[in-house]
C-alpha cells in the first residue's frame, strides 16, 4: 500500500508542479498608473487602487472585493466624470472616481484590454486584444468599431480628425474619426506595443522589430528607420530636434529627429520596457533590474535609486515626485523624489 | 540555470520550428515534440528494458515462494529481493530513472510552450529575453499566430458546433483520456496475474493517469493538450516499432490466468 501511495504523492506532485507553473499566467502584466490631481491609480492584477499621490494612503479600491478571474493591468484613464479601466477578462469599467463605485460596464469585447483607452470629445477610444477598437459614448454605449489586422496593445493617438492606431501585427493605420475610414496604413515589419508620438507633422514609433522609425503624418510614408540593438516597448520621447528612445536591451539613444542621426548612447544594465519619463533637465528611466534613474539631456547618470522588484511600468509625475508600479517586489508602488530621494510606498492591504 | 539549460534552448528551437513550417503554432508543437521524443528515445528504451527485467523476477519462482514464504517478514523479504536484482542482473532504479530524468523534461517543455505562445506583455517580454540573439527576426516573429484547428493554443480546447453553440466540447481533452489510457494498456507487459503490490498499482496507474491527464488537458492550454497527444501517439507507435505493443490488455479477461511459473537459473 505504501507504495501506491507514494505512486499517487508522486503522480500528485506532477499535477501541482504542471498546474503550478499554469498559475503563472495570472501574473501577466505589470502595474498601470494613472496621476490625476492628487490621486494616483493603479490596475494591479485583480484590483483598481486609488491612493493619494502625496502620501501613498490608498482612498477606495475597485472592485470592493476582488474577484478570481478579473485582472486589470492597463493604466486606467481619468475623464471629468469617470475612471476608466479594462480587464484582461474584456471588460471595460466607468468607476466613480470619488467612490470607487461602477457607474457601467462595457462588455462587447472578446479579447483583452493591454492598453488604456483614449477619450475624444464625446467618445471612448478603447482598444482591445481582439483586434478591435471600441468607440462608446460616455455612457456605455457601442457608436462604432474598428478592426485591425492584428491584437492592438497600444493606445490610439488623437489629432483633429484622425485616430493613429498601431497594432501588434506591425501595422500603423491613420482612420478618420468622423467615418472610420483609412485614410492610410503603413506595415512596419515589427510588432507595436505602445502609441506613436506625433510631432511637428512626424509619427515617431519604436517596434518589437528593433527599430525606431519616423513617418510622414500626413502620408504614413516612412522618413527614416533606424536599428536598436533591442526591441522598443514604449513610445519615444521628443523634444526640440531629439527624440529620445529606449530598447530591451537597455540602451537609450537621443537621435536627431531630421536625420535619425545619433547623438549619444547610454547601455544600461538592465531592459528598459517602460517609458521615458521627460523631467525638466533630463529623463527619468526605470528598468528590468529595479533601478530608477535620472539622466541628464547629455546621457550622463545624475542619480539611480534600487528598488527591490521589476520595473516594468511607466514612471508617472505626481507633484515633485515620481511614481512606479513595481513587479515582484514588496511593494506595488514607489514614490521617488526629482532628487532620487525615496518618499512613499504603498502595499496593498492583504 | 534552469531557464538558460531548459526553457531557453527549448523556445528557440520550438521558435525555430515555427517559422520553417509556415508560422504554424500547432504543427511546430507536434514537430517539436517528437523531436523530444527522439531524443529522449534511449531513455525510454532503457526504461522498456528495465521494466522487462522486472517482469522476469515477477515471474520467477524463486521470488514467488519468497513472497510467500516471507510475507510477514518484509526485511528477509527484501534481502531475498536483492539477492535476485543481483543474480538476474537487474538495477531496480533503471526503469524509474529514466522518467525522473524525463521529469524535468517534461515540465520544461510545458513552460517553454506557455512562455512561446506569449499572450500577454510580460509573456512577451519573457520571450524576447530568452530568443537567442541574431538567431531569429523578432519583429517578423510576433505576434505569434497562435490559433490552430478550430481552437486557441493558448486557451483550453473547445469545439463549438454551430448546432451546439452553447456547449464547448473538450475534443482534446478526450483524445487525451483515450490515447493515454491505450498507451498504458498497450505498453503494460503481459500479467503474470499475481497480485502484487506492483500489479496493483500498475491497475490504479491504468485508471487515474488517464483521468488525470485528461484534467489537466480540460483545464490548461490547448497547446499542451496537443503536446500530450502527440506524445501519447509517438509513444504508442514508438512501441510497434519495436514490436512490443501487448493488444491483449485490451481484449476483456475471460479468467484469471494462473501465474506463470518460470525455472530460476
Amino acid at each position: 500500500m505504501k507504495k501506491i501511495n507514494s505512486v499517487l504523492l508522486i503522480a500528485l506532485a506532477f499535477v501541482l508542479v504542471l498546474t503550478g507553473c499554469s498559475s503563472r499566467t495570472l501574473t501577466t502584466g505589470w502595474p498601470g498608473v494613472t496621476v490625476a490631481g492628487d490621486t494616483a491609480y493603479v490596475a494591479s492584477s485583480t484590483l483598481i487602487y486609488a491612493i493619494n499621490s502625496t502620501n501613498g494612503v490608498q482612498r477606495w479600491q475597485f472592485p470592493a472585493e476582488a474577484a478570481a478571474n478579473i485582472f486589470f493591468y492597463a493604466s486606467p484613464v481619468v475623464t471629468d466624470q469617470y475612471v476608466l479601466a479594462g480587464s484582461y477578462s474584456g471588460v471595460l469599467y466607468a468607476i466613480d472616481p470619488t467612490t470607487g463605485a461602477e457607474v457601467w460596464n462595457f462588455s462587447m469585447a472578446t479579447g483583452r484590454y493591454v492598453a488604456s483607452p483614449v477619450v475624444a470629445g464625446d467618445l471612448i477610444l478603447a482598444p482591445n486584444g481582439d483586434h478591435t477598437l471600441y468607440a462608446i459614448d460616455l455612457d456605455g454605449v457601442l457608436q462604432w468599431s474598428f478592426e485591425a489586422d492584428s491584437a492592438i496593445w497600444a493606445t490610439p493617438v488623437v489629432d483633429g480628425d484622425v485616430i493613429y492606431v498601431a497594432t501588434l501585427g506591425h501595422t500603423l493605420y491613420a482612420i478618420s474619426l468622423s467615418d472610420q475610414s483609412i485614410l492610410w496604413q503603413t506595415d512596419l515589419e515589427g510588432g507595436l506595443t505602445d502609441a506613436p508620438v506625433l510631432a511637428d507633422g512626424a509619427l515617431y514609433i519604436g517596434s518589437l522589430g528593433a527599430e525606431i522609425i519616423k513617418l510622414d503624418a500626413a502620408s504614413g510614408d516612412i522618413l527614416w528607420r533606424i536599428t536598436t540593438p533591442g526591441s522598443v516597448w514604449a513610445t519615444p520621447v521628443v523634444q526640440g530636434d531629439v527624440v529620445y528612445v529606449a530598447d530591451q536591451s537597455g540602451t537609450v539613444q537621443a537621435l536627431n529627429t531630421s536625420t535619425g542621426a545619433n547623438i549619444w548612447t547610454v547601455t544600461l544594465e538592465g531592459g528598459v520596457i517602460g517609458s521615458l519619463l521627460p523631467v525638466e533637465d533630463g529623463l527619468i528611466v526605470v528598468n528590468s533590474t529595479g533601478s530608477i534613474l535620472k539622466l541628464n539631456l547629455d546621457g550622463a547618470q545624475v542619480w539611480t535609486q534600487p528598488i527591490n522588484g521589476t520595473l516594468y511600468s511607466n514612471p508617472e509625475m505626481a507633484g515633485d515626485n515620481i511614481l512606479v508600479g513595481i513587479n515582484d517586489g514588496d511593494q506595488l508602488i514607489q514614490a521617488v523624489g526629482l532628487d532620487g530621494a525615496m518618499m512613499w510606498t504603498y502595499t496593498p492591504a492583504e | 540555470m534552469w531557464d538558460s539549460l531548459i526553457i531557453t534552448p527549448f523556445i528557440n528551437v520550438l521558435l525555430f520550428i515555427y517559422n520553417l513550417v509556415g508560422q504554424n503554432f500547432g504543427i511546430a508543437i507536434i514537430l517539436f515534440t517528437i523531436l523530444i521524443r527522439l531524443i529522449t528515445y534511449p531513455l525510454n528504451a532503457s526504461q522498456v528494458k528495465a521494466s522487462q527485467s522486472m517482469q522476469k523476477l515477477n515471474s520467477d519462482k524463486r521470488w514467488i515462494d519468497a513472497q510467500e514464504k516471507y510475507k510477514n517478514d518484509k526485511e528477509r523479504l527484501a534481502q531475498e529481493q536483492m539477492k535476485l536484482y543481483k543474480e538476474l542482473g537487474i538495477n531496480p532504479f533503471a526503469s524509474c530513472l529514466p522518467t525522473l530524468i524525463q521529469f524535468p523534461i517534461i515540465i520544461g517543455l510545458y513552460q517553454s510552450l506557455l512562455q512561446a505562445m506569449a499572450s500577454s506583455p510580460l509573456d512577451l517580454v519573457k520571450l524576447i529575453g530568452h530568443i537567442y540573439p541574431g538567431w531569429m527576426d523578432v519583429g517578423a516573429l510576433i505576434p505569434m499566430h497562435s490559433q490552430f484547428l478550430w481552437f486557441d493554443l493558448g486557451s483550453p480546447e473547445r469545439l463549438f458546433l454551430p448546432f451546439l453553440p452553447a456547449v464547448g466540447i473538450p475534443v482534446l481533452a478526450v483524445l487525451v483520456v483515450v490515447t493515454t489510457y491505450l498507451q498504458q494498456k498497450l505498453m503494460t507487459p503481459p500479467s503474470t496475474g499475481s497480485k502484487d503490490q506492483s500489479s496493483q498499482m500498475m491497475g490504479m496507474m491504468n485508471i487515474y493517469m488517464p483521468l488525470l491527464m485528461g484534467w489537466l488537458a480540460w483545464t490548461l492550454q490547448g497547446g499542451l493538450a496537443v503536446y500530450f497527444v502527440t506524445s501519447n501517439l509517438f509513444g504508442i507507435a514508438q512501441y510497434a516499432l519495436m514490436g512490443r505493443l501487448n493488444w491483449r490488455n485490451l481484449l476483456p479477461k475471460e479468467k484469471k490466468e494462473k501465474p506463470t511459473i518460470q525455472a530460476g537459473k
